[in-house]
């Protein structure tokens, strides 16, 4: 009976775990397999993406796109949320950040087609001002403007609704104890929010990281040929001729994998310890 | 005076947000109805439904809608199934191990899902998984359920324990109180899970051809072929549908959830 | 034996804390029990204890002579009430008062009877149909105990269910549960802070300090006679001196040139005063060991005179 007690938090947690670690466990271990090479040099397929130029440029382009993504979704989330929480109290706002959630990242990637494409309003409304439209494309660009863009109108509103809760658990009356004592704004975001806010910010930039990083869906319709961010680059390998570039797009993926799971890793416990600083955890 | 300024201030941006969520749809609305609203046009040359009518006549449209439909709900469903009990053993217990297993938790979104469907494509071909449903639906786990976990246990640290430790000691089996009181209270929360992980099994392109290996068509698997070459009218409709159907299954949704809690009250 | 509910050397700890150490106690059929204890004494773990929500680290609770360690809660006829409602928000207020009743297996016309008498009885049939949000704190509370007692439970435990309504609610809603306990013949134990409430309804009280029971008996006899300095702190009133305890009720206050056969036990400054129930108390800061002591007194004091404290204990 005691026994039961104690174990029954892991008989709720077994089913979702095992069929998680089974997945992904079994897929990389999969994909690593694949990856290696048959005879003799095992990581030929690894050697080969080191001394590769267009892999050099994806992980560049990657890089930048995400790094962007990430961090403008953070600050326009962050700036909205600050600005509009007490707003949102009433259930009604809230609806409006719900409308680009329920949006595929595709049909996000065609509302910016629509605008900024050389054929879309924008170019049609300046074509009118200037009589031959954008100067310079913002879609399928080498600057990846269009999937960044895409990206912040669909990342933000996320941004938005996991600070929401937390701004709104933040009592008001700390603020008035700063604000009493003299502390200016800065030192209420220092003082009162960050504590609180950071962890959280830490946990949903990374989330918007990894899922941008390795989507496949935006750069596959608004980015350009070369070059490539991963996963389009991935997936064209995967497919391409008769498989025989299977090997280097696992190759590729495993790399991506692990330096996830490591700077995962990091910024999770960097965030736990955050949020241990100030708050022990409640004790039932 | 500075107070004016303040609430002006917020005004403005709060327009500015509506400007910036509902103008891309506005745009894409009338643009699924007009014709010949193109570069260098600033406005439509005349409103016709062609556009829906060729959408609506697509055989091949309308049966990847039943697919795309199936494989969302039993995403959705397995979602719940999956996500409720994680959530409240890792909100409501305390026990060894539970910040290692919380990470496990949310690997599925931050370890990238097309290595795994990458790496799982022959083994779902030597089950027999691969080109079928079943395939997909389970693929579509990875992305959707870390976060149906995430809400639930915001959901069951709302909740605290003790209306299920009332329920318990009033004389009701664990079992039942789940049923009749904790799952009705957490209403809010599976709401959200619904509609998100919905959205996001509608969402996927890369997973679903990979391990659907071509044969189980899905709306995103048509839409991508469409993107640049097919007529405007109809790819804007088409992306219509993609917002319409989350409305759709959230109103299903809310009334399964009325009738559910008439029910469990007789 | 017609006890109903018997603990016997029950312990509790909770990652190396001891929270209960060895309580042992038993309540009679019918009776109420008030178990009185400061914030952090453990009452609330023992009531969590005996309805089965934690497990007991050692010890026996035996409920009318039957062991029931290892009952599940939901199997145990004990029915606990915590400080808050907590009314089903989904459920109508006769849904709730059903609840429990749908475990049983009776007819849905026998559930609702018993649920509607019981709702007569806590005088809230005429918002059956309500939703509990629509209710106020008071009304709550008595559709909660209505939920419980429509239950028949052997043991009803209740965990300060009055410390969230406010003062004057509080008084009212108090009596009028301790009559209808009385009436319906429920074996209570009711956990409180509040020493007036215990007494109030407590048939007995049982002193919670620490993890250990400090004293129990019935609430007159625990005040005449403290057996210990905790229970004199928690429990009585008077002045503890040298090992001996001076219950308020042998002591007076007189002014320093007063002629008096009575003995004097100590001397202080009277440090301000207050009316209550009629009489005229006073605050005397006493010379020896900074300690305050409040007495009535039917002579006039002025702030800031020196006073004699007299026993009149032994005579």
């Amino acid at each position: 009976m005691k026994s039961l007690k104690t174990k029954r938090p892991y008989f709720y947690i077994l089913p979702a775990l095992l069929f998680i670690s089974l997945f992904i466990g079994y897929g990389i271990f999969r994909a690593g397999v694949e990856s290696l090479g048959s005879n003799g040099s095992m990581f030929v397929h690894y050697t080969a993406l080191l001394s590769s130029e267009e892999v050099y440029k994806t992980v560049r382009i990657s890089l930048y796109v995400t790094v962007t993504s990430t961090l403008l979704s953070i600050l326009i989330g962050l700036g909205i949320t600050r600005l509009l929480y007490r707003f949102f109290t009433s259930v009604k706002w809230k609806y409006i950040v719900w409308v680009p959630i329920i949006i595929p990242h595709f049909v996000a990637a065609y509302l910016v087609f629509i605008l900024f494409s050389q054929s879309g309003l924008l170019s049609t409304v300046l074509h009118g001002v200037n009589g031959f439209g954008l100067p310079f494309p913002l879609v399928n660009d080498q600057g990846y403007i269009g999937v960044i863009l895409t990206y912040i109108w669909k990342e933000v509103p996320f941004v938005v609704l996991m600070l929401l809760p937390i701004y709104q658990q933040i009592d008001q009356r700390f603020e008035d104890v700063v604000r009493t004592l003299g502390g200016n704004t800065w030192q209420v975001w220092k003082t009162v929010e960050l504590p609180w806010v950071g962890p959280v910010l830490l946990e949903t930039g990374l989330i918007i990281f990894a899922f941008v990083i390795a989507a496949y869906e935006v750069p596959a319709l608004l980015g350009v040929t070369y070059p490539k961010m991963f996963s389009v680059l991935v997936y064209e390998w995967f497919y391409e001729g008769s498989w025989e570039n299977r090997p280097l797009a696992q190759a590729l993926m495993i790399v991506l994998t692990v330096v996830m799971v490591i700077s995962s890793l990091i910024i999770i416990t960097i965030s736990k310890r955050w949020k241990k600083q100030w708050a022990k955890e409640k004790i039932k | 005076m500075k107070r004016l300024f303040k609430y002006g201030l917020y005004t403005i941006i709060l327009l500015f947000l509506l400007l910036f969520i509902t103008f891309p749809v506005v745009v894409l609305v009338t643009k699924s109805i007009s014709a010949g609203w193109t570069f260098p046009h600033l406005f439509p040359q005349f409103f016709t439904l062609r556009g829906w009518e060729l959408l609506k006549s697509n055989p091949e449209i309308v049966e990847a809608i039943y697919t795309t439909v199936i494989i969302a709900v039993s995403v959705v469903m397995l979602n719940i199934i999956f996500a409720l009990p994680v959530a409240k053993g890792i909100s409501h217990y305390h026990f060894r191990g539970k910040t290692v297993l919380e990470t496990i938790f949310l690997l599925p979104i931050l370890v990238p899902s097309l290595a795994i469907a990458m790496g799982l494509h022959l083994t779902m071909i030597r089950l027999g998984l691969s080109d079928k449903l079943i395939g997909v639906i389970l693929i579509h786990m990875l992305p959707t359920l870390p976060y149906s976990i995430r809400m639930f246990k915001a959901g069951f640290d709302q909740l605290g324990i003790k209306w299920e430790e009332q329920a318990r000691t009033i004389g009701v089996k664990r079992l039942r109180v789940f049923w009749t009181v904790t799952f009705p209270m957490l209403a809010p929360n599976i709401r959200s899970v619904a509609l998100l992980s919905y959205v996001i099994s509608l969402s996927q392109y890369a997973l679903t051809a990979i391990i659907g290996g071509g044969v189980v068509t899905t709306l995103p698997m048509i839409y991508y072929p469409f993107f640049n070459s097919a007529d405007q009218m109809v790819i804007a409709a088409f992306s219509i549908v993609f917002a319409i159907l989350p409305i759709l299954f959230l109103m299903v949704l809310e009334v399964f959830m009325k009738i559910y809690v008439h029910i469990v009250k007789r | 034996m017609n006890h109903l509910i018997d603990v016997r050397s029950l312990e509790k700890t909770y990652q190396n804390q001891t929270i209960l150490a060895s309580i042992s106690f038993s309540v009679n059929k019918g009776e109420i029990a008030a178990i009185l204890g400061p914030s952090g004494c453990g009452k609330t773990t023992l009531l969590r204890c005996l309805a089965g929500l934690e497990p007991i680290s050692a010890g026996d609770i035996l409920l009318k002579n039957e062991r029931v360690n290892n009952v599940e809660t939901e199997h145990r006829p004990i029915v606990l009430m915590f400080q808050e409602p907590f009314l089903f928000p989904h459920m109508t207020v006769l849904e709730n008062v059903m609840f429990g009743l749908k475990q049983q297996k009776l007819s849905k016309k026998s559930r609702v009877q018993q649920g509607l008498e019981m709702l007569d009885k806590t005088e809230m049939s005429s918002y059956k149909d309500t939703f509990p949000h629509a209710l106020s704190g008071g009304q709550q509370q008595r559709v909660a105990l209505a939920r419980a007692l429509v239950m028949k439970p052997a043991l009803l435990l209740l965990d300060e269910p009055f410390s969230s309504l406010d003062q004057y609610l509080r008084d009212t809603l108090r009596d009028w549960v301790c009559a209808l306990l009385k009436q319906e013949g429920v074996t209570t134990l009711l956990v409180t802070h509040d020493k007036e409430e215990a007494m109030m309804i407590g048939d007995r009280v049982i002193l919670l300090k620490d993890g250990n029971i400090q004293q129990q008996g019935k609430p007159n006899e625990v005040y005449q006679f403290p057996e210990n300095e905790n229970v004199e702190g928690m429990f009585s009133d008077g002045l503890q001196l040298g090992g001996t305890f001076i219950p308020s009720q042998y002591l007076q206050i007189a002014s320093q040139d007063e002629q008096t056969v009575d003995k004097v036990v100590s001397q202080g400054t009277i440090s301000s005063f207050f009316f209550k129930y009629g009489l005229c108390f006073y605050q005397v800061k006493l010379k020896e060991h900074n300690v305050k002591l409040i007495l009535h007194s039917k002579q006039e004091f002025k702030e800031g005179s020196k006073v004699l404290i007299m026993s009149n204990m032994n005579k």
